[in-house]
């Protein structure tokens, strides 16, 4: 991704999955529910640091072509490690997202966090935006998935993926007025659209489209 | 192309997160299946009273609507089965004993619409499953067919399952029952509607038959209801109204024919509609009743008929 | 045997993947800059998931399963779809260097398509046989070639359109994709 060189990593201006398109696919999959976004969120922020320590010592014993290959088949592990703990330990949230779980091996902000596109860059340097990126990733998908959930169920409702206990829970908009369409893909993608507009109206941000 | 040492890298980076994978896995699974077993432990154990060691199994199915198989210690087989219902997905458990009978349903997850797709969940539903056998033919509800076509898929997914397992042959010759009679439902009433009020001729009432017995006269009306106001049908429906001339009351109403659309204007026919009109006064100008909520045009043409009787009656 | 023509027609437009199941949305909002790489991109991605669909299968179905590590699935199938893609790159390194030059960033990326592990993870979990799967390899490619000449095409026309500052970009392309899907669910319930 020849943008992702040049640009910095931030929270409202280049937010990676609202500015930058990176870990889409997962952030309209698992938004539908406060619980499944912040379960997840937290989930792939730990597997992002996890990422940017192994790709760091990857980027110290491998060449330069062999960088990305293998950061590939680093996240693939990660992801399935993931995938085992929390089937093992929050085994609601595996069967709330489904097949979205083992996705997260193709996350492209787990990849990013690996350093395999800054060749160039120290560990600490990558380190530092792999934790901004998981960050402001999930903030992401806290936001979209409140508005989403609120919208579409007519309340919020966050469990404890670990334990199912009910964290907090409030309703706000009476049943009559809320649409399905929010939990729905569709609305996924309108609610993020929004939230993105919305992040770079206030984050001034000026993203060309066409891949530079 | 990539050099020796990149190759090498990718191999070693390969089989090292293979062979921890391995190791994470052995470790895991167990819990892992502890884990999905216990989502289901509740709900297994309502199947099987007694059993609380049920051990999931692997299975092939390819219907794609079992979603888990258990065995309940030595009591028999219990199936997770999932499919699409109206609005949401229908979860329900199903528990077989070893003899081939069916002996719980439960449902996990109904999202279906009250009054009608919500019935899966009721006992009267779950009375026409749990006694029956695994080669008796399961009969969908009339007025919530997706929904209760649902379960009955994923009843047969399960019995074609248990039949296989258990080597019963189902030579599908069993008929299923008639269809279950969706529960009485309470009526919910909406709007009022005056009696006497202005009604065009095409929705006035028409007497065909009057009977004097004393004081009291029952009139038999025809009325276009909604079917025949909108052009559906040419059937009216028909209703006989007893009055009482001496303290002008509305004695009885009976709905003999209702010929509007089923399940929400054949609604008149419920006896709490009528009840209503029972010793109602019809010298009282303001005199009013209650509308079926969702059947506004059909209880409209009640009234349009008790009207014309009691003109026909001055 | 179910009829394997709606399998084909339900994968290519009614279940296209990425249209309806939202998969790969970041890699069809940015690659390519224009038409032909559009179309490059999306017929590598295409070959790439057709072929590493069934190897994948093959690898479960043969392997993976019989001897009980399922647990290295995930692993198998991207080193599957790295080595297929990393031999479509260097096809189209060898065969058309120009193109090459101005896609060769982008292609390695294909390996990490959520479309493409989608779709090998959908169909082991469905359990399918070996012919619809092949058939599923055909269609589910088609489709999503389709979205990506389909969002190259509104890409471009959004290049030029007039859009609000802060919908420049991924918010007015996704706004488009809610729509498309809106518009396909119609469909549903067709075959």
């Amino acid at each position: 991704m020849n943008r992702l060189e040049n640009t910095k990593i931030g929270f409202l201006r280049n937010n990676p999955v609202l500015g930058l398109s990176l870990g889409l696919t997962t952030a309209l999959a698992v938004t539908f529910s406060m619980t499944s976004a912040v379960g997840i969120g937290v989930l792939t922020f730990v597997l992002i640091l996890a990422a940017a320590l192994l790709g760091g010592l990857v980027k110290m014993v491998a060449p330069k072509e062999a960088l990305l290959p293998v950061n590939i088949i680093l996240v693939a592990f990660l992801a399935k490690i993931g995938e085992l703990l929390v089937l093992a330990y929050a085994p609601g949230l595996a069967t709330s997202v489904g097949i979205f779980l083992p996705l997260l091996a193709v996350n492209s902000i787990i990849l990013y966090a690996t350093g395999a596109f800054h060749a160039e860059e120290s560990m600490g340097q990558i380190f530092a935006d792999a934790v901004k990126a998981g960050a402001a990733y999930l903030a992401a998908l806290i936001c979209v998935s409140f508005i989403r959930e609120l919208l579409g169920t007519g309340g919020i409702s966050l469990q404890n993926p670990l334990s199912g206990n009910e964290i907090f829970s409030f309703s706000l908009i009476p049943s009559e007025f809320t649409l399905s369409l929010f939990t729905q893909p569709a609305g996924a993608l309108l609610v993020l659209a929004l939230v993105a507009a919305l992040f770079a109206a206030f984050g001034k941000q000026d993203v060309e489209m066409g891949g530079k | 192309m990539k050099n020796t040492k990149s190759l090498l890298v990718l191999l070693i980076t390969v089989l090292l997160t293979g062979g921890i994978l391995l190791f994470a896995d052995s470790q895991l699974r167990p819990i892992i299946d502890a884990a999905g077993s216990s989502e289901d432990q509740a709900v297994l154990e309502t199947l099987f009273a007694g059993e609380t060691a049920f051990t999931p199994v692997e299975f092939t199915d390819e219907t794609g609507l079992i979603k888990k198989v258990y065995e309940a210690g030595e009591s028999g087989y219990a199936y997770i089965i999932e499919n699409q219902g109206f609005s949401d997905v229908i979860t329900f458990a199903l528990g077989l004993d070893n003899e081939g009978n069916i002996t719980g349903y439960e449902i996990i997850n109904l999202n279906d619409t009250p009054g009608y797709g919500s019935q899966v969940g009721e006992d009267a539903f779950k009375e026409t499953i749990v006694g029956k056998t695994s080669t008796d033919a399961f009969a969908t509800i009339s007025g919530s067919t997706v929904s209760s076509g649902a379960v009955v898929e994923g009843l047969n997914a399960a019995k074609a399952h248990y039949n296989e397992t258990m080597g019963i042959v189902d030579d599908g010759t069993s008929v299923p029952e008639t269809p279950a009679e969706p529960v009485e439902q309470p009526l919910t009433f909406g709007s009022k509607i005056t009696l006497y009020r202005e009604v065009s001729e095409s929705k006035a009432g028409v007497i065909t038959d009057t009977v004097e017995e004393g004081d009291l006269v029952t009139y038999t009306v025809e009325v276009a209801g909604y079917a025949k106001q909108e052009g559906y049908g040419d059937t009216p429906n028909v209703i006989s109204i007893t009055l009482n001339k001496a303290t002008e009351t509305i004695e009885k109403v009976e709905v003999l024919e209702a010929n509007d659309t089923p399940n929400l204007g054949t609604k008149i026919e419920h006896p709490d509609f009528a009840a209503q009109f029972e010793g109602m006064s019809y010298a009282d100008q303001a005199a009013e009743a209650d509308a079926i909520s969702a059947a506004t045009v059909s209880s409209e043409s009640v009234v349009n008929a008790i009207l014309a009787a009691i003109e026909e009656s001055k | 045997m179910e009829n394997l023509f709606p399998i084909l027609l339900g994968t290519i437009i009614i279940n296209n993947l990425a249209l309806t199941k939202l998969v790969s949305i970041g890699q069809l909002a940015n690659f390519g800059d224009n038409e032909d790489q559009t179309l490059c991109i999306g017929l590598s991605a295409a070959v790439i998931m057709a072929i590493s669909n069934i190897l994948s299968y093959v690898a479960f179905t043969f392997v993976l399963e019989p001897l009980n590590v399922t647990v290295l699935n995930l692993l198998v199938y991207i080193l599957i779809v790295l080595l297929t893609t990393m031999a479509v790159t260097g096809y189209i390194r060898s065969k058309k260097p120009e193109m090459y030059g101005a896609v060769g960033k982008v292609l390695p990326l294909l390996a990490v398509n959520s479309a493409i592990l989608y779709l090998i993870l959908d169909v082991i979990n469905q359990g399918m046989d070996f012919l619809p799967m092949l058939i599923t390899s055909i269609g589910a490619p088609i489709g999503l070639l389709l979205a990506f000449i389909l969002y190259g095409a509104v890409r471009e026309r959004l290049a030029i359109a007039d859009t609000p500052k802060p919908f420049r970009g991924l918010p007015i392309l996704l706004i488009y994709a809610a729509l498309a899907l809106m518009a396909l669910s119609g469909l549903n319930g067709i075959i």
